[in-house]
């Protein structure tokens, strides 16, 4: 596959008239040019491995390009959208949480999806008074610049129009993570070889219901049709040519739009720059929207936006730092990775608890900003060990939408909580029930009524949470009445039948390939698990929070003979492994199915499902994502090393990967069993589904889910890290061009850093925070102390003995 | 004056292209140009009663005759008064085989200066109206840009607009081709996702923004045989081919077997050979891998593109 957007080889490449930005290692050169003084408020980063290039333009792509190079910092994101638009510009706002059915012009849509809010980025620039496109005259030189470090988004342009005239621009656009209600951009414009009369409009499109402040012409509230959330909007804006004073704009509504116009005579040469700061609120989180935001820009303007800009650059580092992966010799996994951080940083918010991270977060429509199982099974990860406050918040959108999956599970004829397998603002479930054919034929989507195992997800992903973090208030206040909940809806749903066994019938497993399958081994493995975190919690609950532990056994009506119940049920549950190959059947009849050699459709372009058909796809042993892989590496310590390789090598042949989460876990399971070059390659092709030409693939949002499984393939499979009850374990196996693999992880308030070399082959760790143990799987273990960094080397095969290193 | 240039020589089925041209000339607000090359110059009426013409069909053509080689006549003809469109017979000699395109029809297609419309014989002379334009598309950017006058004559004529994408095990080589995606994590969210990208991005390499909203289908098979199968199925009047111009041994199978079967006049368009260069033409034509013919399926019906 080819990739246009990909990390530049050394950094901006020269060309033409393009003036060369100074690389200095260290401090990062002025990008572009500066005359008069007048230049971007902050610098872009150089160093190849923290950037993102998109070079030329290349009209089809566009929706591509938008999705990869948005800005978001988990309330508010913004497509990368040239502001000056193209026909296939799509230009879009999300704020988190903010759904409706009706927007975006389809009055018939029934489903929620997120709301486009209005568009801040429109910048209407004209020479002489025509219009500057990427589409009419010619284009000397065109680039966009993803600052993953930074969390900026830049563009460098410099054009030719029709009449010879040159003009050179450079933009920055930012969603600051330091204040998550403020956006910014930046321009710099520069007539290059004339002098004329330039103007820049900043138009707010005023959508349909959109209305404006009497008192302030800079502000648009929009209000959406049914969920009737309130969205206001404050720009400003402020024009300077070098040192002479701000250049104001005339304010004009035209067509319903507002716009804030700047025309003025431009001088050859010099630079002139605007700076226009956005404030955003809306009624789910303010109760004056409209006043919040006006006096947060009132407050962004006295402080200037360089200041703004500062800050969210500063937030930025904070982040870098405690979750940057360091990977030295493979340059396309090091930006691969970056870029996974980058729009994984981007997606959360610590402080809103009402969200989460929906499948294409808030760099697209795809999706609908819908919530699903991969929230908690491929993201929560990287953000319980990374960022435990983003991953609290959204275990706590879990556990505000817990009433929702409470009468989910009632209507369907079942107890306790059955989260919902789309879900948007109130946990409801919005899974479209079916796809209307213009024929007017009915296709039935069976996700929403069958696929089961997301409670048992979202319970797991609140137990690894807290013997991640130790977040005793969490688990107590919120996190057991979940899993309590999901145990007592398991105890439901199965059928403890004539054989002794409790099977659990007609589920979609993770391989949505098989529908409407019995005994699903994920299904069964994660539901008796659960079973048994449910016994667990009420045991832990009983003795440490014997209050709480009565207020809910009170409220959730919960008896001890339920308890013992789910323990029984779990006992019971129909799960095997056979003892003579050691492989667990998917589900029931699975074995029998036929099988379909892969290899023969290598080089295929197209998932299995589209190439066989839906019929003989249910008919053969061909899946489309890990399942019983996946509960292997969820449930690691439950399986024998033998079951794990055997499970692995009789699954991965028959693993089409049709999804987008599966190539990533592939790359976990093979690292983890030391099979590093296949492993190597699935995480490339995990990797391209973003950041390769895909058809089309991430046009509707970035796949955030796969980009969790990216960290987790590294971490989790080529670091090999995964924990016991009181111990980190490390196993790692670097594939052999990695020279080295460091990254930083936190773990019950301790913070580590773990630093893996091939050469010495070695392993080093530093901690901050109280002693913990660490063991190898196959060496010897120590005690971190703070402070000192540990360090174990292997020769000729061998562990040595932990030592201490300088840091 | 724009027109759409009819040639006639004469034949019963030659008549078949008359009520095509006819509404699309319609369409095109173009004159209806009726060319008869002949041996040698005939009388009016003469002419009108050796093509078979009624006096309904003389109402509103212009009638024009001409001698030498027909097939020359014809692409001089259609040069010299810019012709919007030929349309005419695909073979009007009982003598070829059934579904072989005629030596003129031949010649015409290969230097025709505009697009050219082939009416099979069997059609008749039944009235023919335009509601529904077929249009299969491969993804590659040369097809797209060729479709850019077959979007033109839907948003003309207000037919509906059903774009077909029968998808091939492989890849094409061109660059920006798009077709199915690797990866449906969710059926219902992915493909409508996936054609209403598919549409915009047809409409970026095409250079046109619609003002229809076409019906993008997703067919899996064996592309000639699903494209026709889809076209009757869909009731389509004009079936649109986009062509690399080349109608050599394994080349040009689609329409090939359009000439054969279509069950509407085809609209064959140009693919422009310095968007696609010929190894590529070459290959999204001939190499390419089917999907297993034995078992079509409806993959995607998607409805409206919003």
């Amino acid at each position: 596959m080819r990739s246009r957007s990909e990390p530049i080889a050394e950094g901006p490449r020269s060309s033409g008239t393009r003036e060369q930005p100074k690389s200095t290692s260290g401090a990062a050169p002025r990008w572009g040019i500066a005359i008069d003084g007048v230049d971007l408020p902050a610098s872009l980063t150089t160093d190849p491995t923290w950037v993102l290039v998109e070079e030329g333009f290349t009209l089809p792509r566009e929706h591509e390009v938008e999705s990869r190079f948005a800005v978001s910092n988990g309330y508010v994101g913004v497509r990368g959208s040239l502001p000056e638009g193209s026909r296939l510009s799509a230009p879009a706002t999300y704020v988190a949480g903010v759904f409706d059915t009706v927007s975006n012009g389809n009055p018939t849509n029934s489903v929620p999806e997120l709301v486009i809010a209005p568009d801040w980025t429109c910048l209407r620039i004209s020479v002489e008074g025509s219009p500057l496109t990427l589409e009419a005259g010619h284009i000397v030189e065109h680039r966009r610049v993803l600052d993953l470090r930074q969390g900026i988004f830049w563009r460098e342009w410099r054009h030719r129009d029709e009449n010879g005239r040159i003009t050179q621009l450079h933009f920055l656009r930012l969603a600051s993570l330091a204040d998550r209600h403020a956006l910014a951009q930046s321009l710099t414009i520069t007539p290059v070889n004339y002098s004329g009369t330039l103007c820049v409009e900043a138009v707010i499109e005023s959508n349909a219901g959109a209305s404006r402040s009497p008192s302030d012409p800079a502000m648009v509230v929009w209000r959406t049709a049914r969920s009737n959330v309130s969205i206001a909007l404050v720009t400003s804006g402020i024009l300077r040519a070098g040192s002479d004073d701000p250049i104001s704009p005339i304010t004009v509504e035209d067509d319903g739009q507002i716009v804030h116009r700047w025309e003025w005579e431009a001088t050859l040469g010099s630079t002139y720059r605007l700076d226009r700061i956005a404030t955003i609120y809306t009624s789910r989180n303010s109760k004056q929207p409209d006043e919040d935001a006006a006096a947060h820009m009132l407050r962004l303007r006295d402080e200037g936006v360089d200041r703004l800009v500062a800050a969210h650059v500063e937030a930025w580092q904070q982040r870098w730092q405690a979750a940057d992966v360091v990977i030295e010799g493979d340059p396309l996994a090091q930006i691969a990775l970056r870029f996974a951080i980058y729009h994984l940083t981007s997606a959360a918010n610590p402080e809103n608890q009402a969200v989460s991270i929906g499948a294409r977060a808030l760099t697209g429509p795809g999706y609908k900003g819908h919530v699903f199982w991969d929230t908690e099974i491929y993201l929560l990860p990287f953000f319980t060990y990374t960022w435990p406050a983003a991953a609290r918040a959204m275990l706590c959108y879990r556990y505000r939408t817990l009433p929702a999956a409470r009468e989910r599970a009632r209507q369907m004829g079942y107890r306790g909580a059955l989260y919902a397998w789309e879900s948007a603002d109130t946990g409801e479930d919005v899974t479209p029930s079916m796809v209307l054919s213009p024929t007017g034929e009915v296709i039935r989507i069976l996700t929403g009524e069958l696929e089961h195992h997301i409670s048992a997800d979202v319970a797991y992903a609140v137990w690894q949470y807290w013997e991640a973090t130790g977040d005793d208030d969490f688990f107590r206040d919120a996190g057991a009445e979940i899993i309590l909940e999901t145990a007592r809806f398991w105890a439901s749903r199965g059928q403890l039948e004539s054989d002794g066994r409790y099977h659990i019938r007609q589920v979609i497993g993770p391989d949505e390939y098989h529908e409407d399958v019995d005994d699903n081994a994920f299904t069964n493995g994660m539901a008796q698990w659960n079973l048994e975190r449910g016994a667990e919690t009420a045991r832990i609950l009983a003795e440490r929070w014997p209050e709480r532990w009565q207020d809910l056994a009170r409220r959730l009506d919960l008896s001890d003979e339920e308890i013992r119940r789910w323990e029984e049920l779990a006992n019971a549950m129909y799960f095997d492994v056979d003892p003579d190959t050691g492989l667990i059947e998917q589900f029931d009849g699975f074995f029998d199915l036929e099988y379909i050699d892969l290899n023969e459709f290598a080089g295929r372009q197209l998932p299995m499902d589209v190439i066989l058909g839906r019929e003989r796809i249910q008919r053969s042993q061909v899946i489309k994502q890990p399942d019983v892989v996946l509960l292997l590496y969820l449930l690691w310590d439950r399986f024998l090393p033998r079951t794990r390789e055997a499970c692995f090598r009789y699954y991965d042949p028959r693993t089409g990967h049709g999804s987008s989460l599966s190539p990533a876990i592939h790359a976990l399971m093979a690292a983890r069993l030391g099979d590093t070059t296949l492993a190597l390659r699935y995480l490339q092709q995990a990797a391209e589904i973003d950041l390769g030409n895909t058809m089309g693939n991430t046009a509707g949002g970035v796949h955030i889910a796969m980009l969790g499984g990216l960290w987790q393939a590294v971490v989790f499979g080529f670091a090999g890290v995964h924990w016991e009850p009181d111990c980190l374990v490390l196993d790692p196996h670097l594939p052999p061009r990695w020279r080295r693999l460091a990254f930083p992880l936190q773990w019950r308030q301790r913070k580590l850093r773990l630093d893996v070399t091939a050469e010495p082959e070695a392993i080093a760790i530093s901690l901050e925070g109280e002693p913990m143990h660490v063991r190898l799987a196959d060496g010897p273990a120590t005690t971190l102390i703070p402070g000192k960094r540990l360090q174990i080397r292997r020769t000729s095969g061998r562990w040595e003995e932990w030592q201490e290193v300088p840091e | 004056m724009k027109s759409v240039l009819v040639p006639l020589d004469g034949s019963t089925h030659a008549m078949a292209a008359l009520p095509v041209a006819r509404a699309l000339a319609k369409q095109h607000d173009a004159s209806l140009r009726v060319l008869h090359v002949g041996a040698t110059q005939l009388p009016l009426q003469s002419l009108v009663t050796t093509l078979g013409l009624t006096p309904d069909d003389v109402q509103g053509i212009v009638l024009e005759q001409t001698t030498g080689d027909p097939a020359e006549r014809i692409v001089q003809a259609a040069r010299d008064w810019q012709s919007e469109l030929i349309v005419m017979c695909t073979r009007t000699h009982l003598g070829h085989p059934r579904g072989r395109l005629g030596d003129v029809a031949e010649h015409v297609l290969l230097h025709a200066p505009c697009p050219v419309v082939l009416v099979r014989p069997e059609r008749g002379r039944v009235p023919w109206d335009l509601r529904r334009i077929v249009v299969p598309h491969d993804g590659t950017p040369g097809t797209a840009a060729a479709l850019h006058s077959a979007i033109e004559l839907a948003e003309r004529s207000q037919a509906d607009l059903d774009m077909l994408h029968v998808p091939t095990l492989d890849l094409p080589d061109a660059p920006d081709t798009v077709t199915a995606p690797l990866y449906v994590d969710q059926p219902q969210h992915e493909w409508p996702m996936w054609a209403r990208e598919f549409v915009e991005r047809t409409q970026g390499l095409c250079g046109h923004t619609f003002s229809i909203r076409p019906r993008i289908f997703l067919r899996r098979g064996t592309p000639e045989s699903e494209i026709l199968r889809f076209t009757s199925e869909r009731e389509g009047d004009l079936l649109v081919l986009a062509w690399h111009g080349h109608l050599g041994p394994n080349r040009a199978k689609v329409l090939k077997r359009a000439f054969e079967e279509a069950p509407c006049p085809i609209l064959v368009l140009r693919v422009d050979q310095s968007d696609s260069d010929e190894t590529n033409a070459t290959r999204s034509e001939s190499d390419r891998v089917s999907l297993d013919p034995a078992s079509p399926e409806i993959l995607f019906d998607g409805g409206l593109i919003p």
